[in-house]
């Protein structure tokens, strides 16, 4: 996974995202904001879901899907590749 | 000593003139020039900002002589000694051109693209000028009669763009539209009139400043916010280094002299970016590039003064603009000065 553009994004604390290159603005949860921090860091998703298990009271299967969803959003927006 | 610099394109309407912008930045300039408006109606908003402006006077429209302008120009000058004017509009780029070398020998001074430059960006050349380059441009035809449009609109289909030569765009759906568009911008600019296939993405913006065709400086700025007209109400500067590489591509090749916009749309299906044109000024966003900071006005000032002026892209992305209106109120002996005497003087 390139998570090129995701390392230029610039995050506030509050979840608000500005892609500097597309203009682009983005608002996401407290969980999103772990799982973008995780890929800027390098971590794959097995290490992003036991981190999301360990803060956040959700099951795997329901955690697994939303991760999922969220990736496919990040590729939409062509933030990942 | 002070600088004095003229500025015109004080029309800050809905589809507004640079000129207020370009004063703004220069008031914000180390050189803190003496700024004098230079407007074509009593009512220019620009008028009437004494806070920007030490006085303001009318002068004649684009269509009026050259020498009409030349001695109105003098007479100004006779009274406030300007040393450098910076045009704003399309529409008076020629008059002033002619005029400039008569001017200069009266030390006033410009920064001006040469009638070259001018024509090789003009709507109706672009695709000539651009042809062996590697830049996409909207399929464009110019026609003279309106008789032409269904023609065209089998080869490039309906929604499509009808352009004026000078200003004005519309979005036509049918033919019956772009009919009455064609006679409207006939009408007002003139003829030819542009037809231009619609290319549906996001708008995006440079505005530059280059010296013989190298680029010194420029912003790219994503539109936020459009009119009905089309104009950015709201932008954002953004880095877009295919875009900026093409902006210094296309001035290279025009030779361009002087500040300038270069308007691209990315297309929503392909991430194509294409190049829809080149207006030969500063565009009405200039000041988000003096907040962005790289004050484009003052580096083509001190370019007309004679001065170096280094290459700097380096500009704050993220830096956002959001345009609003504001009813002033204008004292009536204001538009009694400007009615009766053609000028304005702030601080009589």
């Amino acid at each position: 996974m390139d998570v090129t553009t995701l390392k230029n994004l610039a995050i506030s604390d509050t979840g608000f995202i500005f892609d500097p290159f597309s203009g682009k603005t983005f608002t996401i949860n407290e969980v999103g904001m772990v799982i973008i921090q995780s890929l800027k860091n390098g971590e794959d998703v097995g290490l992003i879901q036991n981190k999301i298990m360990e803060e956040f009271d959700t099951t795997l299967d329901q955690l697994e899907r939303d991760i999922s969803d969220f990736l496919i959003q990040l590729k939409e927006q062509s933030l990942i590749q | 000593m002070t600088i004095r610099v003229a500025v015109t394109g004080l029309n800050a309407v809905d589809s507004p003139g640079p000129g207020v912008p370009i004063l703004r930045s220069l008031k914000e300039s180390p050189l803190k020039p003496s700024l004098i408006g230079l407007a074509y109606d009593v009512l220019e908003p620009g008028n009437f900002m004494g806070d920007l402006i030490e006085s303001s006077y009318i002068i004649p429209y684009p269509n009026a002589s050259r020498d009409l302008l030349l001695e109105r120009i003098l007479y100004i000058h006779e009274k406030k000694k300007i040393d450098v004017i910076i045009p704003a509009l399309d529409s008076e780029l020629d008059n002033f051109i002619a005029i400039s070398d008569e001017l200069s020998k009266k030390n006033i001074h410009f920064f001006l693209p040469d009638k070259k430059g001018l024509k090789m960006r003009d709507k109706t050349m672009l695709k000539e000028t651009l042809d062996d380059e590697d830049v996409l441009l909207p399929e464009t035809y110019i026609i003279q009669d309106s008789a032409a449009i269904a023609q065209i609109a089998e080869k490039i289909g309906f929604p499509m763009f009808i352009k004026g030569i000078f200003y004005e765009a519309f979005y036509a759906r049918t033919l019956q539209e772009a009919v009455g568009f064609f006679y409207y911008l006939a009408g007002k600019w003139g003829i030819p009139i542009i037809l231009q296939k619609c290319i549906t993405g996001e708008e995006i913006n440079t505005c530059a400043f280059s010296r013989n065709g190298k680029m010194i400086s420029h912003v790219v700025m994503k539109k936020m916010y459009v009119t009905d007209k089309g104009k950015a109400w709201a932008g954002v500067t953004i880095t877009n280094p295919e875009v900026s590489k093409m902006s210094e591509k296309i001035l290279s090749k025009i030779g361009w002299n002087g500040g300038c916009e270069l308007e691209y749309i990315t297309e929503n299906k392909t991430g194509k970016i294409y190049l829809l044109e080149i207006n030969p000024r500063f565009p009405a966003w200039v000041y988000l590039t003096t907040a962005a900071g790289l004050n484009l006005p003052e580096m083509l000032l001190r370019a007309s003064l004679g001065e170096e002026t280094p290459v700097n892209n380096s500009y704050k992305s993220g830096i956002v603009f959001v345009r609003h209106s504001w009813d002033e109120i204008v004292p009536m002996s204001y538009i009694e000065s400007l009615t009766t005497k053609a000028e304005l003087n702030h601080k009589d």
